[in-house]
C-alpha cells in the first residue's frame, strides 16, 4: 500500500475529524506492519494513532480491558490471574514485529483473522468501538459474520477490547501453525472449557485461517457438553460437522491435508483448555 | 509525493530530516549515511535492519519513516566502533560468533534492547527476545552463548567491558 501523506491525531476526536476530512483516502495507522502486505490501488493518507492514549490493559469487574493501541509484546509480558492472551502473543511472528504491532490492527486490518481474533471468538470478547458521532458501542456480533466486520470498522474506531478474566475450573488453549515464524498461520485453533465436577460444563472451540473469519464450531462443541473432563475426550471428537465448512487451504496444502491438520489442531487446543481448567499446566 | 520535516532523536542527537511519506525508516537511515542499519529481507523476517525505538528493538523495513517522529532511535552506529566495542560487541568477537557479519549489527541492537531492559535474561528469555533475528552462518549456538555469558557476567555483578 502507498502513503501519500500522513498526519497525526492525539485524540480519538482529532482522529474523526481527519477521517472525515479525507474520506476514503484516509487510513488509520497504529504499529503499521500490516500495510506493508496490504494491495490497494488507492494511495493512502495516513492517519498515526500512536499517540492516542488508548493503550494498556485494565482489570475492571472481572474483565480485562485492552487498549487498541496496546502492543503484542505489553499483551505477552501482561501477567495477572486469569489472563490468557500471553499465549496468543507468544505466537506471534518475532520480538521485533511484537514490539511494534498492536492488537488492535491485528483484529481490525489483518487479512484472514487468524490470531487474536480466534481466541477472542472462544473468550466471547466485545470490542469497544466509537462511532462517527462519537457515540460508544459495544460489538460481539463483530466475530459471527463477514458483513457486519466490515461495516463495523468503516466509519468507526476501535478503542478497546474487552475479554473476561478465567477463574477456576476454566482453561484455555491456543495453537497457530505456520511453516516459517514468520509466515501466515495456515491453521489455527483456540478452546475455552469450563469444567464442574470432573465434567465439561461449557466448551468454545473456534478455528481460523483455513476461512475468512473465525469460525465457532457450535455442533463440535455440543458433542462434547457434558463429556468427563480428560484429554482422552481429544480422540472421540465427531469431526463430521466440519463438512459443512468451506475451508481454504493455505500454504499449498491439500484440502485433505488441511483439514487433518485442523483436526489435529482442534483436539490439541481442547487437550490444552482442560489441562489448563484442571490447573496441570499452571 | 509530499516531503514533510520530521524531527527525532537519533544516537543520542536531536535531527531533523525530510521524508517522502512512503519512506521506510530503513530507507531515510541508510540515505542520510546510517549504513549499519542491512537491507535484508524487507518483510519483517530477519531483523538484520533492526534499530531500537524508544528502548524497543523493531524491524526498521515494517517502520514508516514518520513513525519516528518525536521518539528516540538508536542504531548501531551509536553503539561501540571498532576500536572501541561495547560489551555485546565484545561477547561476541570473544565467542566466535561472528562470520559473515550481516546480521550482527542487527543482533548486537536486539542484545542491547534486551540488556537494558533486564541485565540478567535467562535462556528462555534470551531465545524469546532474539528471535527476531536471524544469522545463516553460526548455527545460533555461539550468539546465545555470548548472551549467556553477558547474563552471567551481569549477575555477577561485573560488567564487562
Amino acid at each position: 500500500m502507498k502513503i501519500k501523506d500522513f498526519v497525526f491525531a492525539a485524540k480519538v476526536s482529532e482522529a474523526y475529524s481527519f477521517l472525515r476530512e479525507f474520506g476514503d483516502s484516509a487510513y488509520l495507522i497504529a504499529g503499521g506492519t500490516s500495510t506493508f502486505f496490504m494491495k490497494s490501488r488507492i494511495s493512502k493518507i495516513a492517519i498515526d494513532i500512536n499517540r492516542i492514549p488508548i493503550k494498556g490493559i485494565r482489570k475492571k469487574h472481572g474483565m480485562f480491558e485492552i487498549g487498541a493501541c496496546t502492543t503484542i509484546d505489553e499483551i505477552l509480558r501482561y501477567r495477572s490471574e486469569g489472563w490468557v492472551l500471553n499465549k496468543v502473543a507468544l505466537h506471534f511472528v518475532n520480538q521485533h514485529v511484537r514490539n511494534i504491532s498492536t492488537i488492535g490492527g491485528n483484529i481490525s486490518r489483518v487479512f484472514y483473522w487468524s490470531d487474536f481474533p480466534v481466541a477472542l471468538r472462544v473468550l466471547e470478547g466485545t470490542l469497544k468501538l466509537t462511532d462517527s458521532s462519537a457515540k460508544k458501542a459495544n460489538i460481539s456480533e463483530t466475530f459471527h459474520n463477514a458483513p457486519a466486520q466490515r461495516a463495523v470498522f468503516k466509519n468507526s474506531i476501535l478503542e478497546y477490547i474487552e475479554i473476561p478474566q478465567l477463574s477456576k475450573g476454566m482453561g484455555f488453549g491456543y495453537s497457530k501453525e505456520t511453516r516459517t515464524a514468520t509466515a501466515f498461520s495456515s491453521t489455527t485453533a483456540s478452546a475455552f472449557v469450563k469444567i464442574e465436577k470432573g465434567l465439561i460444563s461449557d466448551i468454545k472451540i473456534a478455528i481460523g485461517a483455513v476461512c475468512a473469519f473465525p469460525l465457532r464450531l457450535f455442533k463440535v462443541e455440543d458433542s462434547l457438553k457434558g463429556q468427563k473432563a480428560d484429554c482422552s475426550i481429544a480422540g472421540k471428537i465427531d469431526f463430521a460437522s466440519l463438512s459443512r465448512y468451506k475451508l481454504t487451504p493455505r500454504e499449498g496444502m491439500t484440502s485433505e491435508y488441511c483439514t487433518h491438520l485442523l483436526k489435529v489442531k482442534i483436539s490439541d487446543v481442547i487437550c490444552e483448555a482442560i489441562k489448563d481448567a484442571a490447573g496441570v499446566s499452571k | 509525493m509530499n516531503r514533510k520535516k520530521i524531527s527525532f532523536i537519533l544516537n543520542g542527537t536531536h535531527k531533523e530530516f525530510e521524508v517522502d511519506p512512503n519512506e521506510r525508516l530503513l530507507a531515510l537511515l541508510r540515505r542520510n549515511g546510517y549504513k549499519g542499519t542491512k537491507y535484508g529481507c524487507l518483510e519483517g523476517a530477519c531483523g538484520t535492519c533492526t534499530v531500537i525505538m524508544d528502548g524497543k528493538a523493531v524491524d526498521s523495513c515494517l517502520v514508516f519513516a514518520f513513525h519516528a517522529q518525536g521518539r528516540e532511535i538508536v542504531t548501531i552506529e551509536g553503539l561501540g566502533w571498532g576500536s572501541e566495542p561495547n560489551e555485546i560487541q565484545k561477547a561476541l568477537i570473544d565467542e566466535g560468533a561472528v562470520q559473515c557479519g550481516y546480521c550482527t549489527p542487527g543482533m548486537v541492537l536486539s542484545a542491547k534492547a534486551m540488556f537494558d531492559e533486564n541485565p540478567t535474561p535467562d535462556d528462555e528469555t534470551i531465545k524469546v527476545q532474539m528471535d527476531g533475528n536471524l544469522c545463516r552462518c553460526t548455527g545460533y549456538e555461539k550468539i546465545w552463548s555470548a548472551m549467556k555469558k553477558i547474563s552471567a557476567s551481569h549477575k555477577n555483578g561485573k560488567k564487562r567491558k
